[in-house]
């Protein structure tokens, strides 16, 4: 008797538990999607970006099926198509490198057409340099619509600094906007089959993804409204001088990183630190803002140990990816020109690579939760 | 107390005001209801109120707003927000958090109250508004009603004096729509609560108001005592209309009211049912159907056919498995098992675009099926699509949408955006209809132009299928209707044996004088000979 109840009450207090908790929280999805997006551009070798499409596509196919419903799939399609037309179009535009694969013919528009050679030797090193583009462009595609179905968007927003939440349409907009085109392209799919169309190629989607956009823009700004209405964003508004010197300090400092390494890889050190400490003047400001601001919370969410989890290793990757480039382990650096050589291919890399998976555990034990949602 | 004085606005781009010279005040603790055609700038008289209009959406802007001694044109709507609470049209578009709870809470963190506050308000909310079993509950398991007064509580907890609610109920069925309105009117009586409420389901409103605002469109704003302003406008409840139509004094407002005229005699109204009439052609039929449409919304073994010729309605709270029943049959939804005859097709088997040249399906959010960048295109695209006859000047004339052809869709007021969508999908001639609440947020002129309309298709031998909580509309076009609940058949008949049998499906007329009486022409229409 005594331990049948016991068991019934486990079990109400899992269902509860369950009905509470979210899949994987914000902060967790928002440092995976970080570290994932860093991770792809310290590697140019397109073995490990191949690796990081891989992950991508496991961490989102890991997601439950019914909010990948449609419109994400057509999204990654359209992705993909844009992906796979750079590579020629990069082939034929950039004719370096040393191994010619064909000899095309040359052909330049005037200047005042922008003065484009197309055409011309086809080589091997632009091949896979347009190649490595792509999968990275392909990479960071993957990457945002796993966050974007994975996430929860308002606790997205909640997390919005305190400080930022000052310009609340402006971040309102930014966090639902991507959420709001996919219902949205959705939405256009089925419009359409009701007329008796239906949308094949990628070709034919394309014809709408402005007012996809612009669709999704209202909605979101009906969203941002009542927010306004209830005081999102209320408080203090700071115009002084002394509140903009962090701001402008910190652009300055990730300009001035950016545009170093750009200028010269030999300056990556300088930029490195230009950067982080862009980033840390950012921070500082930011919370220093929002004490003056005077958060306060109803209930205080602690990371669960699933988040944590997943932070972790996504921070842990990152970390890892940054030595071995420092290193200058097994081609992680990889550069086609002049000569292109095979990339090399080494376990260690993939393996750092590989623990951007973290998410994809933790959002099948919690599929199952998820379809509890209604939809009607 | 709100006072406006010279209050004119004009939207940015547009030519003229929505609102021009409006002076008016709204005393502390009253309820006034905002009537009007859609698009007439009710909505935007409500956000005027709260800053929301000018600041949120630009425009030109003339007068003084002052509420609660604020003046809303030198505060920012957020900071307007302790003082005026607003609760917009869709329950889904004004929510933040999961758990009910923190929704409640949110307007107080942006309010930068104590904890203990919170805490403290967020208990009284949950009591006044009867909604404290909800507490825990995710958001997105509510079902309309209740999200919609966990809308209302999560503006009452910042205690504001003033309560704006845009068509609180326009997506709610008539059980959640009492709920709502039942809250509001507590709200105004109990705690004071100044209460300014857009809404067109006038008989559940009319009654508890003191004053109506009626927003005719041309920019001015007209004020009269509840009880005249039914004598006079083209909109008001059954049973105000039936007193002005008899000249009954007082004009009654409520069904109470109307009783003391009607008096004891209940008479029987020997009607009969409205047979459809005999049309040639193919409906459609549904055989022992088993289907669902995300986890709610299921359907069991449901059978029910629609000749040609015939209006058919199907009626039932939200999650009661409308929608699942419409989409299965333009093959949006594969069923699980029975039979789906469309015409002369089977659904299940057939591509939605294939089913479409000959049904046409209108889903519930009209914004949803627009996306071109004219009123025309929309209407050609249909047309090209799915190659039925007719033209494009059919259906402008049709829905009276001959001077916004060119029009944006997006530019549209909501009742236009609705005969767009309505023009759009039903263009061409066909042979099966599919409408989904359509009536949603429609006002009176469009819902009159959609009931010609159908009746006129349905004579020509269309079969018509609609999912619909107005009973006034369903008593007024259709000949049977269906009654779904959890996915199952409950009731199935001609109208009248279906509406004068409930308590909750029936109208107002009906239950004034019960019988076989639906609407006020079957009791006028008695009267004359």
């Amino acid at each position: 008797m005594a331990r049948s109840e016991a068991a019934a009450s486990r079990v109400v207090r899992a269902a509860k538990a369950r009905a509470v908790a979210p899949p994987l929280q914000a902060e967790a999805w928002s440092a995976w999607l970080l570290a994932a997006s860093v991770s792809v551009f310290l590697t140019a070798n397109p073995l490990y970006l191949a690796t990081a499409c891989l992950v991508g596509l496991v961490v989102y196919a890991s997601l439950p099926a019914q909010r990948r419903r449609g419109a994400y799939g057509f999204i990654v399609k359209i992705g993909l198509l844009f992906a796979v037309l750079s590579v020629p179009f990069n082939v034929l535009t950039g004719s370096s490198g040393s191994t010619t694969l064909v000899e095309l013919p040359r052909l330049t528009f005037p200047n005042w057409l922008g003065g484009v050679t197309f055409g011309g030797d086809a080589t091997l090193e632009a091949l896979t340099y347009a190649t490595s583009r792509a999968l990275r462009l392909m990479a960071l595609l993957l990457f945002a619509t796993a966050f974007n179905v994975g996430v929860d968007h308002y606790r997205l927003l909640r997390l919005v600094p305190r400080a930022l939440r000052q310009l609340g349409v402006i971040v309102t907009v930014a966090v639902l906007l991507l959420p709001q085109a996919f219902a949205e392209a959705r939405a256009v799919a089925e419009a359409q089959r009701l007329r008796g169309r239906r949308l094949r190629g990628v070709w034919d989607a394309s014809a709408f993804v402005i007012p996809v956009l612009a669709g999704a823009l209202e909605r979101s700004i009906q969203r941002a409204e009542s927010l306004d209405a209830r005081g999102f964003g209320a408080g203090p508004i700071e115009t002084g001088r002394t509140s903009r010197l962090p701001a402008v300090a910190s652009i300055a400092l990730l300009a001035g990183g950016v545009s170093a390494y750009a200028y010269d890889r030999q300056y990556a050190l300088p930029a490195f630190i230009a950067v982080a400490a862009s980033a840390a003047v950012a921070m500082v400001a930011l919370k220093t803002r929002g004490r003056r601001v005077e958060a306060t919370r109803y209930s205080r969410e602690p990371l669960t140990m699933p988040s944590t989890l997943v932070a972790g290793c996504a921070l842990l990757s990152v970390l890892l990816l940054a030595a071995m480039r420092v290193l200058g382990v097994a081609d992680i650096d990889y550069f086609p020109y002049p000569t292109a050589s095979l990339p090399q291919f080494s376990p260690a890399v993939v393996l750092a690579i590989l623990l951007l998976l973290a998410p994809a555990f933790r959002a099948t034990a919690a599929s199952r939760e998820a379809s509890e949602g209604r939809d009607d | 107390m709100i006072e406006i004085s010279g209050l004119s606005f004009t939207y940015p781009h547009a030519s003229r005001p929505v609102l021009n010279g409006l002076s008016l005040s709204i005393a502390d603790g009253e309820a006034v209801l905002v009537v009007g055609p859609s698009g007439g700038g009710k909505s935007t008289f409500l956000r005027c109120l709260n800053g929301l209009v000018p600041h949120f959406h630009g425009g030109r802007f003339a007068g003084r707003v002052v509420v609660d001694g604020l003046d809303t044109l030198s505060r920012q709507p957020r900071d307007l927000a302790r003082s005026v609470g607003m609760v917009f049209q869709d329950p889904e578009s004004q929510f933040v958090a999961d758990v009910v709870e923190d929704e409640l809470a949110f307007g107080m963190e942006n309010l930068e109250m104590p904890r203990l506050t919170m805490r403290k308000r967020v208990e009284e909310t949950l009591d006044v508004l009867g909604i404290a079993h909800l507490r825990r509950r995710r958001l997105d398991t509510l079902s309309g009603g209740e999200l919609q007064r966990v809308a209302i509580g999560a503006v009452l907890t910042m205690q504001p004096k003033t309560l704006l609610l845009d068509e609180p109920t326009s997506q709610l069925d008539p059980q959640a729509a009492e709920e709502v309105l039942t809250t509001v009117q507590r709200l105004n009586s109990d705690l004071g609560l100044t209460v300014v409420i857009a809404e067109h389901r006038l008989e559940r409103v009319v009654q508890y108001v003191d004053r109506v605002l009626y927003v005719p469109g041309d920019g001015t704003v007209e004020s009269y005592p509840v009880r005249e302003a039914m004598a006079l406008l083209p909109t008001a409840p059954p049973v105000a209309r039936l007193g002005r139509a008899l000249g009954w004094q007082p004009l009654p407002l409520s069904l109470r009211e109307g009783k003391r005229f009607v008096g004891e005699q209940r008479r029987d109204g020997g009607f009969a049912e409205e047979a459809a009439v005999a049309v040639d052609g193919d409906g459609l039929r549904v055989d022992g159907l088993w289907a669902s449409y995300g986890n709610g919304d299921a359907l069991a073994d449901v059978s029910l056919e629609v000749a040609a010729g015939e209006i058919v309605a199907l009626m039932g709270r939200n999650g009661a498995g409308k929608t699942t029943l419409l989409r299965s049959l333009v093959g949006l939804i594969a069923p699980r098992k029975g039979s789906l005859q469309v015409l002369d097709r089977d659904a299940a088997k057939s591509s939605t675009e294939e089913l479409c040249r000959r049904v046409a399906f209108v889903p519930q959010d009209p914004a949803s099926v627009l996306f071109r960048d004219s009123v025309e295109a929309e209407v050609a695209d249909t047309l090209r699509g799915t190659g039925r006859p007719g033209t494009v000047d059919e259906a402008m004339a049709e829905w009276r949408l001959e001077s916004l052809r060119r029009a944006h869709p997006r530019d549209l007021s909501a009742g236009e955006r609705q005969r767009a969508a309505l023009a759009a999908m039903l263009a061409g001639q066909p042979q099966v209809i599919l409408l989904d609440e359509p009536t949603r947020g429609m006002d009176y002129e469009t819902k009159e132009l959609l009931v010609a309309n159908l009746r006129r298709r349905c004579r020509e031998g269309c079969a018509v299928l609609l999912a619909s909580h107005d009973v006034e509309l369903v008593a007024g076009c259709a000949q049977r209707v269906v009654l779904l609940a959890e996915g199952r058949v409950v009731a199935s008949g001609g109208v009248r044996d279906v509406l004068t049998e409930s308590v909750t499906f029936s109208t107002q007329v009906n239950k004034l004088f019960g019988g076989r009486y639906l609407t006020v022409e079957d009791v006028l229409e008695e009267k004359q000979p």
